[in-house]
């Protein structure tokens, strides 16, 4: 038998803490669904999304009786729709999409990625339809998510697709104005993107990939913030270092992603399908005590966005990293802590009281995952200003050599210190102020590339 | 010949020493052992092979003879090797961790375990503490094969429920893998 201790632990983490799993995604290639016949493409696709995840839901049910852990969202990553699609015009780009939806939805997943290019280096034909046809896939369904790779470290950054990107953000918000500009949460703009990433709306089937494989997103953050409100209480804050804090999230971490590992591996396990990874994301929710932000808090900030939080989100993320590569055989994904300022009840009362403004999140992603996310923006903001945006996280991306990602909600109609509510996990909060808008629209215009970054003299 | 023997006592330093001592003097040798002390409380069950012809009387009488177990509590059965009834490897895939939770009030364990026995479910390992003011219950159980975990989760927190109990029924594994290296 198991201490005792461990046993109230484990409960309590589950129970009291919000531990959970946070996804569930499989991802399936779907390249050999091609077709020149849209419908038979189509069809391919349903046929093969149906086959292949048909038991997700059922399977992932039985484990959260099985383990009582709660498995929040079951979702699926398939190929690039560029690569999928490639050939048709866009009225095939828009079938593949509902396809996509039609399949997600007969399954009964939460999401599905995959509306995705990469073009980092360049745009094909296929690419540039993709990108084009964004507003339609995304407006004519409910559960597909986009994403587009503009960047790498080995690439640089394609600055005539960021250009073009900033004025679909405004088309997006506009075409969801009764939402709030919610569609642009479903697009994820990304630099280095991973192609084993759980989490939406980022996730897609990378080439690397199996042909289908099942990845695991932790979650935690409400686990990490019990863990250090522990250890204070009983070792007296005075008596405890940064070093000691960093350990206690480390193997609480550790822990955290024990749990993911043992239900993602039962899941692929039962489904007779490949374990991929276990992303180690701290990911925050909008429920209070599941918050980045407050771990932040309890690290000595009494305001998110004061100068240490960079140095604060900095360890956390490290040791979130170290404990939890410890505790999986294969990590991947985005692994580090999220910042996502809707979804996360605490940066997002910073952002309404006006002590975390968008430079300093910048700053912050420079050390943690994944970048600008879920960040509501006043609906005036000009489509370059957006793209300068995208363009400033995207470079810290790439000299980085760390994945960077933007979800921006220019939300119509609306200034900064207005609220928006998304509801459920993509929360809500106060649109943020952007300072010198309308002043990059000449850089913008340029449009071309940016080159590769020199990878020695690394200062 | 194999003996299950018991020993209850008031703890003190040196009594695995006392036992063990004349475990050993009467040629026996020590195949498993569990020991646990509560609230100041000391309790061992131990498992030993005694020469052939060691028969009950004969090693209570030894065991009694020692000046200093003369006063314990010391309990001797045969051990018969099937008496494991149907326990089985300790990652079965049928083995659960049982928590409840209740007000500190008479009766708590008995009527889960009353119910536990009813289901044909048997109980493997049992502690309980008092815990932030509540009655805490943990119990090692072994399902019945191919038991609906679903089904008796709901049907344990009904009938648990008038009885002010919470309880959470999880597989084994979890607990392992999140304090287990």
């Amino acid at each position: 038998m198991m201490q005792s201790n461990q046993i109230i632990g484990t409960v309590e983490m589950i129970q009291q803490d919000n531990l959970d799993v946070r996804t569930i995604t499989m991802g399936i290639n779907l390249l050999d669904c091609r077709h020149q016949d849209i419908d038979v493409m189509c069809r391919r696709v349903v046929n093969k999304i149906e086959s292949y995840a048909g038991d997700l839901v059922d399977v992932c049910d039985r484990i959260v009786e099985k383990y009582g852990v709660p498995i929040v969202n079951k979702r699926l990553a398939v190929s690039p729709a560029a690569d999928v699609a490639a050939g048709h015009g866009p009225e095939g780009f828009v079938a593949l999409a509902r396809a996509m939806d039609q399949a997600a939805r007969s399954v009964g997943v939460d999401f599905i990625g995959g509306y995705s290019a990469q073009v980092q280096k360049g745009a094909s034909a296929a690419d540039d339809i993709l990108i084009d046809t964004l507003p339609e896939a995304l407006f004519s369904t409910g559960k597909v998510c986009a994403s587009i790779n503009v960047g790498s470290s080995r690439a640089g950054i394609n600055m005539t697709a960021v250009g073009k990107l900033g004025r679909t953000l405004k088309t997006l918000a506009e075409g969801s104005r009764d939402q709030d500009g919610f569609a642009c949460a479903k697009l994820v703009i990304f630099t280095n993107q991973p192609e084993d990433n759980p989490f939406m709306a980022g996730a897609y089937h990378g080439h690397g990939e199996p042909e289908v494989v099942i990845n695991v997103g932790v979650s935690g953050p409400g686990v990490v913030r019990r863990a250090l409100e522990r250890r204070i209480e009983r070792d007296g804050a005075e008596n405890l270092g940064l070093d000691d804090l960093a350990e206690e999230i480390k193997q609480t971490s550790c822990r955290v992603t024990r749990c993911g590992e043992l239900i993602g591996r039962e899941v692929a396990s039962r489904l007779g399908i490949r374990f991929g990874i276990v992303d180690l994301s701290l990911a925050p929710t909008p429920k209070v005590g599941d918050s980045i932000g407050e771990i932040l808090t309890i690290l000595g900030l009494d305001a998110i966005g004061a100068p240490g939080s960079t140095a604060c989100i900095a360890m956390l993320n490290d040791a979130v990293k170290k404990g939890g590569a410890f505790a999986s055989q294969s990590v991947g994904g985005l692994s580090g802590a999220f910042i996502p300022v809707l979804e996360d009840s605490a940066l997002a009362e910073a952002v309404e009281r006006g002590e975390l403004s968008l430079e300093k999140l910048e700053a912050m992603t420079c050390v943690c995952s994944v970048g600008l996310d879920m960040i509501a923006v006043p609906g005036d903001t000009p489509a370059e200003t957006l793209s300068a945006m995208i363009a400033d996280e995207m470079a810290i991306g790439m000299i980085n050599k760390k994945t960077t990602a933007v979800r921006f909600i220019p939300v119509p109609g609306k200034v900064a210190g207005d609220r928006v509510e998304f509801g459920g996990l993509f929360g809500g909060g106060t649109v943020i102020s952007v300072p010198n808008a309308g002043k990059s629209a000449r850089f913008i215009r340029y449009g071309g590339h940016i080159p590769a970054p020199i990878h020695s003299l690394n200062n | 010949m194999n003996y299950v023997i018991s020993v209850m006592h008031k703890d003190r330093v040196g009594i695995i020493a006392d036992v063990t001592s004349a475990i050993k003097q009467l040629g026996g040798n020590l195949e498993d052992m569990s020991q646990t002390v509560m609230r100041g409380y000391f309790t061992m069950l131990l498992l030993a092979a005694f020469p052939d012809g060691t028969d009950e009387a004969a090693l209570r009488s030894a065991l009694g003879a020692v000046k200093d177990l003369a006063d314990f509590e010391i309990g001797i059965v045969p051990f018969e090797p099937d008496a494991n009834n149907g326990v089985k490897a300790d990652d079965s895939e049928d083995r659960y961790v049982l928590t409840a939770s209740g007000p500190d009030a008479p009766g708590l364990v008995a009527a889960i375990a009353e119910y536990l026995r009813q289901k044909g479910i048997n109980i493997i390992d049992l502690t309980t503490q008092v815990y932030h003011g509540r009655y805490i219950m943990m119990f090692l159980v072994q399902l019945q094969p191919q038991t609906d975990v679903g089904k008796l989760k709901h049907s344990l927190r009904i009938a648990m429920s008038d009885l002010g109990i919470h309880t959470e029924l999880r597989h084994q594994a979890l607990f392992k893998m999140t304090n287990e290296i």
